[in-house]
């Protein structure tokens, strides 16, 4: 995922489970157990599970890791995610405070819906739902009840597959 | 000397040398910065966060285990700022804490929770995290729980610094760990359980094995003595709780302690100790009281005395006694029975050529520890220092670590030889060539002092000319080694500020000892630059309590001495020269036809046991005084149990010549050997009133102190023609044997056969070392079963192939109770002293596995 087309959230997740992978040599102690820290708590709000204090948190933990953190790579990814706190504080409240991803990118935040407009009752979401989330008959004429396609929330793992092959548009992220 | 700067830390104002970092200052000022990674001894890696302070016009926080102080310099180290980072890192690494204290043994003692304490912090703030790694207990020793790490480090350096260097972060970033290569167990990693990791952890995550759930910090009772194995005589602290030795440290998490130091004690608390003396009734030995056994050996003793004279009579101590014990007991020989045959271990390993060689040089000659560290050059001549000596070897890496040459002498590759700046291997048997080609290119390349030997040693020319038909190829063809390896040797030793040479004085020739004494004299080095390195832990103090049969105490030579001593005990003499050991064994049953052995395993300890034994079981009497039944004891007619060193209280003098206190630690049934010295003295007639051990040390005050100064040298060079040491092979013996140390053995065998270090000898010990090349010829694999056959005796062994042997060289421990039967007890007619360790063998295939 780019950074542009995630939500503040994610990106400073990706930002930091990249950090651990790539750069973090794991010998001082605040960078290192402080990016755990920080990738549970930012781990928590992206599956709409976050506490209110989390903000506060990873606040004092980014502040405190720039100031504790052995060298300059530890310190500027703490640094990242201050900045970050400051700049999308309101998207962070979005996901903790309402369970929402304005930028639909946290897929916990989402949920997969069709439009009974516009389906056409051709199936083939249905045909590639590797979770069997999408509940529908495909239309025969005068055979079938001619109901739309929907999608069992609980069911769905939002692949987005479903999205990806309707061609009438009627798949929508919610 | 550096500098003095002056530091300003929380409003102190110190002097501190330059070039020392915050922490070490502030310590200096008497403040404690909170740190956990930091260890005094160790370079400091600013991992973990803790000891960070406020260094005015410094942006940010510092961490001061590794920024330097400057000049000027103002330190603020409990600031709020400071506080403030210092609980966040504590929390933090509580998060990744997942331990009970409530049932964890270092609870009292570890840093973490001291700190959590002393900051107030209840409960981490964060969320717990384990990382639930399986806890490794699948050695005798060390309880490897990674849960708990904290990752500071400090076993990874320590390792580094002062173990077999096995430990190492793996994985990076979050999943960082402490582990070996490949993650393998410690035995498999080649872990040489010298334990300082435990030492130096700040929490549980290593534990001793031996304490889990037996006893918490605070229940320990401390007692700081010395340990009674090597001739290092390092400083230690068992732990005891209810009478029971549960651990061994240091007082000082820095100081060093071996495998055999830290774990090597629960012999102690063996179930197969002696603990009732015992007659010989009928041929069998039963148990009997001690005023039974007592008067029964003195109705012996004073039967033999009577009717053969009291020269029938002999003693023999292992020189692992201390030297309260060590002193009655020849006083016991020498003016109870009245014969000067007294003798201890000390015979077997080192002296008395050692003390020839101490008088030539003079005392100031023996070096410290502190001066192995500091010396800038090193010649190590046989000496496998990490193996017999770890404390010894130790020092040696320490000094080759700041930067000091070393050259090793030694056809065993040993493990300090791969350390070294150049490793020189003589042909099996051939040191004194190659020590003989290295006093000639001194004196080739004028790299001596040429003033001193002229005026101060008034044989010069002498030695000059012995050495002027000494060609250096014969060292060449000789010890296999071309003459400018040797002048390249001659030049670093040569040129070296602060040389230091180290022995071992239970393997060097006594020829060698004399040339390596001429080296010192021609340089002129007399002031601490040589350690000879001692195998027992009291083999010095044995010979200053006078347990050489022709030295009374004080290393006083018998014939000068005696009326001093005459007066001191008021009692009449023997003038008749004191037999050796081996003397004493050659005449078993002749002239000997009584003995009293404390502590040495004769049959165990004697070149070619099964004339020993053979001797000891000639005697008329023979009662000997032991901690086990040992092969030896089995032979008497009375045996009394002994008292192991961490009972007893008293004094040994290590291989520096420093006297080391010993003290009890836990009680033992069992009495002191001085006791049973006393009473049996009683027994026969004379009296000796001690209350204590303190008298007995008081009055050995009175006649002499330790260290005594051995004047100020003879200074006389020692004109010797080196020859090949050892017994020489031959078509029906074709290799060479030679017995040494090994990391978990010890020499006298019987304490460690009774300890769980013993588990982590190869083979329990019983093995022959094979070069490869020897192995491959001869179709041998590892742990096949051969026989080993000398001129004395045959016994069968497991191969163990090392790389560190020349081809043509076995190895066998010496803790491995046969080897003996083997050895050869040829006579060396001016130490009186086994002529070498060095013998003849033959190998072949077969035998029971």
């Amino acid at each position: 995922m780019s950074s542009q087309d995630g939500c503040a959230v994610l990106i400073a997740l990706e930002f930091l489970r990249g950090f651990a992978e790539d750069k973090m040599c794991g010998k001082c102690l605040p960078c290192m157990l402080g990016v755990a820290q920080m990738v549970d708590i930012l781990e928590a709000i992206t599956k709409g599970e976050g506490k209110e204090e989390d903000i506060r948190m990873l606040e004092a933990i980014s502040s405190a890791a720039v100031d504790t953190a052995r060298c300059k790579l530890g310190k500027d990814a703490a640094g990242f995610i201050l900045e970050s706190l400051a700049t999308s504080r309101e998207e962070y409240e979005e996901h903790i405070d309402e369970k929402h991803c304005a930028k639909k990118s946290c897929e916990a935040l989402i949920n997969y819906s069709i439009i009974p407009e516009r389906c056409t009752l051709c199936g083939v979401c249905k045909e590639v739902c590797p979770v069997d989330a999408v509940v529908g008959e495909k239309l025969i004429p005068y055979l079938s009840d001619n109901r739309p396609y929907y999608i069992r929330e609980k069911k769905c793992n939002r692949c987005g597959e479903c999205l990806a092959v309707c061609e009438a548009g009627a798949i929508e992220v919610v | 000397m550096s500098e003095l700067v002056t530091v300003k830390i929380d409003d102190r104002e110190v002097k501190v040398p330059d070039g020392v970092a915050i922490i070490e200052a502030a310590s200096l000022a008497g403040i404690d910065i909170p740190h956990l990674c930091y260890c005094r001894c160790l370079e400091s890696t600013g991992a973990c966060r803790v000891c960070l302070v406020e260094v005015e016009d410094t942006k940010g926080l510092v961490a001061s285990c590794s920024r330097k102080v400057k000049d000027g310099m103002v330190v603020y180290t409990n600031t709020d700022k400071v506080k403030e980072a210092r609980r966040f890192v504590i929390e933090l690494i509580l998060s990744n804490h997942p331990g009970d204290c409530l049932s964890c043994d270092k609870n009292g003692a570890c840093e973490l929770q001291k700190y959590a304490y002393e900051l107030g912090i209840e409960k981490t703030g964060f969320s717990m995290k384990d990382p639930g790694y399986a806890i490794d207990d699948s050695n005798p020793f060390i309880e490897r729980n990674y849960n708990l790490c904290i990752l500071c480090g400090r076993c990874v350096r320590i390792c580094k610094l002062k173990g077999a260097d096995i430990l190492d972060f793996a994985r990076r970033g979050m999943l960082t760990k402490v582990t070996t290569p490949l993650d393998k167990s410690l035995q498999e990693s080649g872990c040489d359980f010298c334990g300082s990791c435990l030492a130096v952890c700040p929490v549980g995550a290593l534990l001793e094995i031996d304490r889990r759930f037996r006893g918490r910090e605070w229940e320990m009772k401390e007692t700081e003595t010395t340990c009674s194995y090597c001739g290092c005589g390092c400083g230690l602290s068992f732990g005891t709780v209810e009478g029971e030795i549960l651990r061994a440290t240091t007082k000082d998490p820095c100081d060093y302690l071996c495998a055999r130091g830290r774990f090597g004690w629960d012999y102690v608390a063996s179930p197969e100790r002696l603990t009732t003396p015992l007659i010989k009734k009928e041929g069998a030995l039963t148990e009997c009281s001690w005023d039974e056994a007592l008067s029964y050996a003195a109705e012996r003793l004073l039967k033999l005395k009577k009717e053969h004279g009291p020269e029938s009579i002999g003693g023999f101590i292992g020189a692992g006694s201390s030297n309260e014990v060590i002193y009655l007991f020849q006083k016991f020989l020498r003016a109870c029975v009245g014969t000067n045959n007294v003798d201890s271990s000390a015979r077997l390993l080192g002296f008395p050529g050692l003390l020839d060689f101490c008088e030539t040089l003079g005392g100031e000659a023996i070096a410290s520890l502190e001066d192995v560290e500091e010396a800038d050059v090193l010649l190590l001549v046989d000496a496998d220092v990490t193996a017999a000596y770890p404390r010894v070897g130790v020092a040696v890496k320490k000094a080759i670590a700041n930067g000091a040459k070393a050259i090793v002498i030694d056809p065993m590759e040993t493990k300090v030889a791969k350390l070294v700046s150049l490793y020189l291997r003589p042909k099996v048997g051939t040191e004194e060539f190659l020590l003989a080609g290295l006093l000639k290119a001194l004196l080739d390349e004028g790299l001596f002092d040429e003033k001193f030997a002229k005026t101060k040693c008034d044989n010069f020319t002498e030695l000059k000319k012995s050495l002027n038909g000494f060609k250096m190829e014969g060292v060449e063809k000789k010890a296999g080694l071309p003459a400018d390896t040797l002048k390249e040797a001659a030049k670093l030793y040569g040129e070296g500020k602060r040389p230091v040479v180290l022995f071992g004085a239970e393997r060097v020739s006594p020829q060698s000892l004399k040339l390596i004494a001429n080296l010192l004299l021609l340089t002129n080095r007399l002031k601490g630059s040589v350690l000879p390195c001692l195998l027992l832990s009291n083999l010095q103090g044995a010979v200053y309590m006078g347990a050489l049969a022709e030295f009374y105490p004080g290393w006083k030579r018998a014939t000068e001495i005696k009326d001093k001593f005459k007066k001191a005990w008021g009692a009449s003499l023997p003038d008749a020269p004191g037999l050796s050991a081996m003397e004493m064994l050659e005449k078993a049953g002749s002239s000997i036809l009584g003995m009293y052995i404390i502590g040495g395993d004769s049959v165990a300890q004697f070149p070619n046991a099964t004339d020993a034994t053979r001797a000891l079981s000639s005697l008329d009497f023979l009662m000997v005084q032991d901690i086990f039944l040992s092969e030896t004891a089995k032979l008497a007619d009375v045996v009394l149990p002994g008292l192991t060193l961490p009972e007893s209280d008293g004094n040994i003098v290590n291989m520096e010549h420093r006297v080391r206190e010993i003290k009890k630690c836990v009680e033992s049934p069992v009495q002191s050997d001085w006791k049973t010295i006393a009473e049996l003295s009683k027994k026969m007639g004379c009296d000796m009133d001690y209350s204590s051990e303190k008298e007995i040390a008081k009055e050995i005050k009175l006649l002499f102190s330790i260290p005594k100064r051995v004047g100020k040298g003879s200074c006389r060079f020692m004109v010797v023609e080196p020859k090949r040491t050892g017994e020489k092979p031959d078509s029906k013996y074709p290799l060479s044997l030679v017995t040494g140390e090994t990391s978990f053995g010890f020499y006298d065998g019987i304490r460690i056969s009774h300890s769980k270090l013993s588990s982590l000898e190869p083979y329990g010990g019983e093995y022959v070392g094979v070069s490869p090349e020897d192995a491959s010829a001869m179709g041998l694999e590892e742990g096949s079963r051969v026989r080993v056959a000398s001129r004395r005796g045959k016994i069968e062994a497991s191969v163990r192939i090392m790389d560190s042997l020349p081809r043509g060289l076995l190895f066998m421990p010496s803790h491995f109770g046969k080897r003996n039967l083997l050895t050869s007890d040829d006579i060396d007619p001016e130490t009186k002293g086994p002529r070498c360790r060095l013998i003849a063998v033959s190998i072949s295939k077969g035998g029971k596995k």
